[in-house]
């Protein structure tokens, strides 16, 4: 607190004009940011613009146009479809700047008990995995497909998902093929690299929604159009799974890239090391 | 609506100070559990004023994905910060 990051000593007489800069911008900013919020209509206000020009269209309009009854759902990945393409493509793009950048670190070879390289193996944690892990799986699933008309979506389930996969991970060591160390355990869920086509896949496959809607005749993401048979809502309404089930595949691939990039390492998650591996480090 | 707004003060005093000890404290493993306290407190006040869809997502990413990277990242690169 107040210093510098260790490594990068700083030039003389900057830490105190820092200091007093911050020292001025901090009140200034609360007060203007309290300032600010007295302004803002009160929560839940009928007569706040949003509640009189925006909301109504979704609350009265939602259920109808896109068969789903959670309207969070309905304007996160339909109305506003593109939005959440933006945030799936984030996603995916930290956990591969996580991977090119923690590429080099994971080529050093760790000391023997650093990290979390090793399973926990203890057999109270294995059972307790053995029974949890399942039900964690397969209530992503349940998120995800509910997402409709219950609190939940993709975004959620894809999390839950890529919780489970940690798990496992965390107790029974990195998922790969020719595991040492507990053989009793059965390999289960994606690698390293499993879990990065996974991501990429769900990308491919929000993109390609997108397009196929351009392709019959819509706009990017319009799924109105695409010849799934049956009324526009139902259309919609699978076309907005379809879209879920896309970002429930790139968060839980990009959340088990990130665990394996930071706490296993290149080396054990079987993935190829980059070349100049060896005593550069 | 009054004790609503009672537990919501609560709720946000407490998220004031989980932060700030967050902040304050060396341990790296203490700081990224009083993070999680605090992504867990910022759930329940979500849920409380109605957004229950960013409640259930600030509970998955904050209380045990972030959770579970920091931890991974401490005992990784050291487990104090001085």
């Amino acid at each position: 607190m107040g210093t510098a990051p260790p490594g990068r000593p700083p030039a003389p007489g900057t830490p105190r004009v820092r200091r007093l800069l911050g020292a001025a911008a901090f009140p200034a900013l609360f007060v203007g940011l309290v300032v600010g919020m007295t302004q803002l209509p009160e929560f839940g206000d009928p007569a706040s613009p949003a509640s009189t020009h925006l909301s109504p269209r979704f609350i009265e309009d939602a259920a109808a146009e896109t068969g789903a009854a959670n309207m969070v759902t309905a304007v996160l990945a339909d109305y506003r479809g593109y939005d959440t393409l933006g945030e799936a493509a984030v996603i995916f793009a930290a956990g591969l700047g996580c991977l090119v950048i923690l590429a080099a670190a994971g080529a050093r070879p760790d000391p023997p008990g650093a990290g979390m390289s090793h399973p926990f193996g203890s057999v109270v944690l294995d059972a307790a995995t053995r029974i949890l892990v399942p039900v964690v799986l397969l209530f992503a699933v349940y998120v995800l497909i509910h997402g409709h008309v219950s609190p939940g979506g993709g975004f959620q389930g894809g999390v839950l998902f890529g919780s489970g996969l940690i798990m496992m991970r965390l107790v029974w060591g990195p998922a790969h093929e020719g595991r040492a160390h507990q053989p009793a355990v059965p390999a289960f869920g994606p690698g390293l690299r499993g879990s990065l086509v996974l991501a990429c896949a769900g990308i491919l496959a929000y993109v390609g929604i997108g397009l196929a809607a351009m392709a019959f005749g819509g706009e990017f993401l319009n799924y109105g159009t695409l010849p799934l048979g049956g009324d526009p809502a139902h259309v919609r309404e699978l076309a907005t799974l379809g879209i879920e089930a896309a970002v429930f595949l790139t968060v839980a691939g990009t959340v088990a890239v990130l665990f394996d990039t930071i706490s296993i390492g290149m080396r054990e998650s079987g993935a190829p090391l980059p070349p100049g591996d060896g005593d550069s480090a | 609506m009054a004790e609503g707004h009672l537990i919501s003060i609560g709720l946000l005093a407490a998220m004031v100070v989980s932060a700030a000890c967050a902040l304050a404290v060396k341990d790296l493993l203490a700081a990224a559990a009083l993070f999680g306290a605090f992504s867990f407190l910022t759930a329940t006040w979500f849920a409380l004023v109605g957004a229950v869809d960013v409640a259930f997502t600030e509970a998955c990413v904050g209380g045990a994905l972030t959770t579970i990277l920091f931890v991974s990242t401490a005992f990784r690169t050291g487990r104090r910060f001085d």
